[in-house]
């Protein structure tokens, strides 16, 4: 009987040692430690023994098993041990590149009208859309712009069948908010606008921001505060802004307003023609006549409107060089974004 | 307008450098664009005296010419045929300069040294002559430097006027403001004219048929005049302004032109029949020959002059060939008129023409100027072509022009500029602008308004003066106080917004199309005649059959660029846009239809090239889940996609997107036709849908639900159908049966062949059972799913596929 403990103890332990895997340990653990196991089996068998035999068994099959049950312990961690060094030494190329998603590209013009809508917003604007095909009514005639004006040359405008246009410029919505509104008034107007005109400097397609304020005691003072402050959201606040007399029919007085050259930093390069200044906005205060379409009266109220090219404005932002590459939606061009 | 810094100086003296100049004038609203500086064009050339030409002792073609500069002599050697000794030549001196850029140097020119060169009018760009050697006037000074001369050093200061300053399209004009802005002193210059000969008056006769359209038309005589080039220096001038020489007499009255504005025109008057001039507007399908040889056919409002029996010029715009000043001409008739603004417009816009003239008058000249003109003129061609000028001068002005007085409030002035000026400094500004001012009441002027300035008529102009001249950059730079306003419009830039977010996270890139089509695009996608989108609007004026109609989709847009980019070695081509587009009014004389659409195409390899995944293309599939990514972000439950058929599509690859039971666009693979009719290779994925129904059932603001407390259970369920089922409809059956307790259904696998029977197709879904008020037992589920399993197969004859 001793000697076959001990038989059955070295047996086991050469077993468990050989275990590759915790099933593996698990089954041959069964095999010998479970309730039918070898070793259970045999110890069955100890009250057969002979009275003066059964201390001394007794205590060397109880050795056995505390013995067996540790070895399944001491293997249990040595698999535990082998399988995270086996983890451990796996090696993967860590230089492989990783598995990319397809990044998006928003539209250089989209990202720059959002910068402009948000610094508006910022200053209490309110965005409004109108129509992109429009009557000659509010893109010309009550922007103090009849027919026959010169003015109107300097737009070269697309016609509809039916008398209709596309609008020239965002301040064709001007009108249409101040006929359903009283003062104040103080919005913004993104959009596509329209001149038939295509060259290297001109598509006949373009965005533009129309801004328009109208309350009581408006002034040219405002007129340039909130612009400079504009300018200075969008390029910087250190960056120069100056105002220069200009012609509108629809303001008066008018501005144009320029800011140091971000290319050269006003030393003067090609992109400013040498002057170190770049033209960014036109403005002016909202001409008295332009009242009188929406019947507001011009002595209670006054107020200001400018205009902005968006295209102008990210081409500067991004320093890209031809306006033609806005539309033609090169790839190559849209992933820059 | 080209404004020679030189010529200015005759009529104020300006008291800072061309560069500085041009920075006040752009700073006071006058826009100089940019500066043409003549300066050092010209060195080294000096007049010189020919004194003696013999032949090249070896060549027939060239000459030696001994040339006296009064400091010495030099011989040139000269090809030119127009040799005659005494004559006074331009000689470039060794080491001079010329305009074109040429350095005249020693040379020996077939064995004879040559120092130096007689240049001819083209290499001085004077003039197109290169044949013969200039010929100087006689008695001019020896040895002086032509640059000196001609006022070669100068600097042309290039004027983008703005529609409303009519004023300074002259020297006068210019230097006035020149004066007002850097406040120099201002007086024009007197305009003296020494007649002689039988009055004019009985002479010409001036009849104003249309005193509306030509309120004033001045007339003077000039007889015996010779008709032969003009002064070099006048002649430089008009080249400055960029004007070409002519003769004495055109010369005489483009100098005019510029120094004064007003347009004038030199008639031969022994061409006139009957000695009169007739202002009247033109014969019904009349046809006039102007004087660039051009045959045009007038409309009755057409202003014309006319003499006894014919038209002899088009008002304000151009002379006629009738009765054009020539070779021949003796007497002239110059006119000096003023015309009505809107009239000389149209009549140039219509017949397309665009003159010096009718650029003047058509932004209006001063009625009080005309007689002035015409006498300075008269006098120039008396000096410059041996005229005499006839006594007294034909004005017809039946009604004399007139502006109201405007009365400027100094209160309103600072209120509009948000400035403090004081009385006298807002007098002072429009003074320097020669605008007579009085005082009415303390701080309220009452102004004269000179007819020069056509764009003065109200307070307002007053102040913009004002402004300009105090300076823009003068007046304070302050942020407006306005009360906060809680009105806000229908904007649906947060739907927007969103709407690029999730388009940007499914890596599309945005594309910006022009809103005008060519027609042929639209044609491509075959739509059935009664689409409305098939009838798109054209436009009437368009710039070429590229951009011919409104868009009515914005698919075509989106198929040029996919070939746009094909053809560039582009073919991972994602892109979506979002934008309008246009359909023609529903009622006669409204505005068209403008909705917002989007459109995202799909078209090359459905990853990005890597070792790390497979390398096919996109399809069908991914479109689709595109949209119902975008669905999903807007926690739209209402997208219904249908099978559809659309003729741009691949039969049986169309899907009709429907929003609440309308349906607002498509999606599908493109038809092959359309591709091939694009030249596009391959394969295109797209959708195209109108986006308001789609905002309007869209929400963004989340709710929140409750989250579950018990425990989810997954199972999955293999299926076999019949390969026609709609796997959708499978999935509904499922919700169905077990509508409680079924949380979320997955279709994870979907496969035929090998296995499956024939005209068969397994169907595997994952199924997670969940009970918000207990967890749930083996025993519920499996009731649960073997109620699922009866109603497919009740359904789909469905059959649970062994695992």
């Amino acid at each position: 009987m001793r000697h076959k403990l001990e038989l059955l103890r070295d047996e086991a332990a050469a077993a468990f040692a050989a275990a590759r895997s915790e099933a593996d340990l698990q089954q041959v653990k069964g095999r010998y430690l479970g309730p039918r196991g070898l070793v259970t089996g045999l110890l069955k068998h100890l009250r057969d023994l002979p009275a003066e035999e059964l201390p001394l068994v007794g205590r060397l099959a109880n050795e056995v098993k505390l013995f067996l049950e540790g070895q399944v312990i001491a293997q249990r961690q040595r698999l535990k041990d082998e399988r995270l060094s086996a983890r451990m030494s796996q090696q993967l190329d860590l230089t492989l590149p990783g598995r990319r998603p397809w990044l998006g590209h928003q539209h250089p013009i989209a990202i720059v009208q959002q910068e402009i809508e948000s610094i508006f917003i910022g200053l209490g604007f309110e965005i409004v859309e109108g129509p992109e095909v429009e009557l000659d009514y509010y893109n010309f005639e009550a922007l103090n712009m009849p027919a026959d004006h010169p003015a109107r040359d300097m737009q070269d405008t697309f016609y509809l069948p039916g008398g209709f246009v596309l609008r020239t410029h965002t301040s064709a919505v001007q009108v249409r908010v101040m006929e359903k509104r009283q003062p104040p008034v103080r919005i913004i107007a993104p959009g596509r606008v329209y001149r038939r005109d295509h060259d290297l400097t001109h598509t006949p397609m373009f965005h533009q921001v129309e801004g328009l304020l109208v309350d009581r005691g408006i002034r040219f003072s405002h007129l340039k505060g909130t612009l400079e402050a504009f300018a200075h959201r969008m390029f910087g606040p250190d960056t120069p802004v100056r105002f220069r007399p200009s012609f509108f029919p629809y303001t008066e007085p008018s501005a144009e307003v320029d800011i140091g050259c971000v290319m050269c930093g006003g030393r003067g390069c090609r992109v400013c023609s040498h002057s170190g200044w770049l033209e960014i906005l036109g403005a002016g205060m909202v001409d008295p006549a332009v009242y009188e379409f929406v019947n507001y009266d011009s002595e209670e109220f006054t107020g200001f409107a400018f205009g902005m090219g968006i295209e102008r404005i990210a081409m500067l932002r991004f320093g890209i060089n031809d306006l033609r590459l806005f539309f033609e939606n090169d790839l190559r061009f849209l992933r820059q974004f | 307008m080209r404004v020679s810094f030189a010529w200015l100086q005759e009529f104020v003296k300006l008291d800072r450098p061309p560069e500085e100049l041009a920075e006040t004038l752009t700073m006071g609203g006058v826009e100089v664009g940019h500066l043409d500086d003549w300066r050092g064009r010209l060195r080294g050339v000096v007049v010189a005296r020919l004194v003696a030409v013999t032949p090249h002792p070896k060549a027939e073609r060239l000459r030696l010419c001994t040339v006296d500069t009064g400091q010495g002599r030099s011989r040139v050697v000269c090809a030119a045929a127009n040799l005659h000794p005494g004559q006074a030549v331009a000689l470039g001196k060794v080491g001079a300069q010329l305009p074109n850029g040429q350095r005249v140097e020693a040379a020996e020119i077939r064995g004879v040294l040559s120092e130096g060169m007689l240049c001819s009018s083209a290499e001085l760009e004077l003039g197109h002559d290169a044949e013969g050697v200039l010929v100087l006037p006689e008695g001019s000074p020896l040895g002086a430097p032509l640059a000196e001369l001609l006022q070669y050093d100068d600097v042309i200061l290039e004027l983008d006027l703005t529609p409303n300053r009519a004023d300074c399209f002259s020297m006068l004009g210019v230097a006035r403001e020149v004066a007002a802005l850097c406040k120099l002193p201002f007086a024009p210059p007197q305009v003296n004219v020494a007649e002689e000969g039988p009055p004019t008056a009985g002479r010409v006769a001036i009849v104003l048929d249309r005193p509306d359209l030509c309120p004033r038309y001045c007339g003077r005589l000039i007889e015996g005049v010779v008709i032969g080039p003009s002064p070099l220096w006048l002649q430089v001038r008009l080249l400055k302004a960029g004007l070409r020489p002519i003769n004495a007499i055109v010369d005489a009255t483009n100098y005019v032109l510029l120094e004064r504005g007003q347009p004038l025109h030199a008639f031969d008057f022994d061409l006139l029949e009957e000695q009169r001039i007739v202002v009247r507007c033109a014969a019904a399908g009349e046809r006039f020959i102007t004087l660039d040889g051009v045959e045009r056919e007038l409309q009755p409002d057409m202003l014309m002059i006319a003499d006894g029996r014919r038209s002899i010029a088009l008002a304000g715009v151009m002379g006629g060939l009738n009765s054009e000043v020539h070779a021949g001409t003796r007497n002239v008739l110059l006119e000096s008129a003023y015309f009505e603004p809107t009239s000389i417009r149209r009549t140039a816009k219509r017949l397309g023409m665009h003159t010096e003239a009718s650029h003047r008058f058509e932004r209006g000249v001063d009625p009080d100027g005309t007689p002035i003109a015409c006498d300075r003129a008269a006098d120039l061609m008396a000096r410059i072509a041996a005229g005499r000028v006839a006594q007294g001068m034909v004005d017809a002005y039946p009604t004399p022009l007139t502006k109201p007085k405007v009365r400027l409030r100094l209160a309103r002035l600072n209120h509009v500029l948000g400035t403090a000026l004081a009385g006298p400094e807002a007098r002072g500004a429009l003074e320097r602008l020669q605008l007579p001012v009085r005082d009415t009441a303390p701080d309220e002027f009452e102004v004269s308004l000179p007819l020069f300035r056509p764009d003065l008529s109200r307070e307002i102009d007053l102040i913009e003066e004002v402004a300009r001249l105090h300076g823009y950059e003068n007046i304070p730079t302050t942020l407006p106080l306005s009360p906060l306003t809680a009105e806000s419009g229908p904007s649906t830039r947060p739907q927007e917004r969103r709407l690029r977010e999730l388009l940007l996270a499914c890596g599309l890139c945005e594309a910006i199309t022009y809103s005008f089509i060519n027609a042929e695009w639209l044609d491509h996608l075959r739509l059935t005649r009664s689409d409305p989108q098939a009838r798109p609007m054209p436009l009437s004026n368009p710039l070429s059959a590229e951009f011919s109609i409104m868009r009515t989709m914005l698919l075509p847009g989106l198929l040029n660029c996919l070939r746009y980019n094909l053809t560039r070695q582009q073919s991972e081509v994602r892109l979506f846009e979002y934008g309008a587009v246009f359909l023609p009014a529903e009622q006669a004389g409204a505005l068209p239809v403008e909705l917002r659409h989007l459109a995202v195409l799909l078209s090359g390899p459905r990853h990005p090239l890597s070792w790390a995944s497979e390398d096919i293309g996109a399809d069908f599939f991914d479109i689709k889940g595109i949209l119902e990514h975008v669905g999903r972000g807007f926690r739209l439950t209402c997208l219904d996609l249908a099978p559809t058929e659309a003729p741009f599509l691949h039969p049986g690859r169309a899907l009709a997107i429907r929003c609440r039971e309308e349906v607002i666009g498509s999606l599908g693979e493109i038809h092959p036709d359309t591709l091939a009719a694009f030249r596009i290779p391959g394969a295109a994925y797209v959708f195209e849908m109108h986006l308001r129904p789609f905002f309007a059932a869209a929400s963004l603001a989340p709710r929140f639900a409750e989250l579950p407390r018990y425990p989810a259970s997954p199972r999955d369920l293999a299926l076999i159908v019949d390969e026609q089922a709609p796997a959708a409809e499978v999935e509904a059956s499922i919700r169905r049966a077990a509508p409680l307790l079924v949380r979320e259904v997955t279709l994870f696998d979907c496969f035929k062949g090998e296995t499956i029977p024939a005209g068969k197709k397994s169907l595997a879904f994952s199924l997670t059972f969940q009970a918000e008020d207990r967890t749930l037992t083996d025993e519920m589920i499996n009731e649960q799913c073997a109620a699922i399993v009866r109603a497919l197969a009740a359904e789909h004859q469905a059959i649970l596929r062994d695992r």
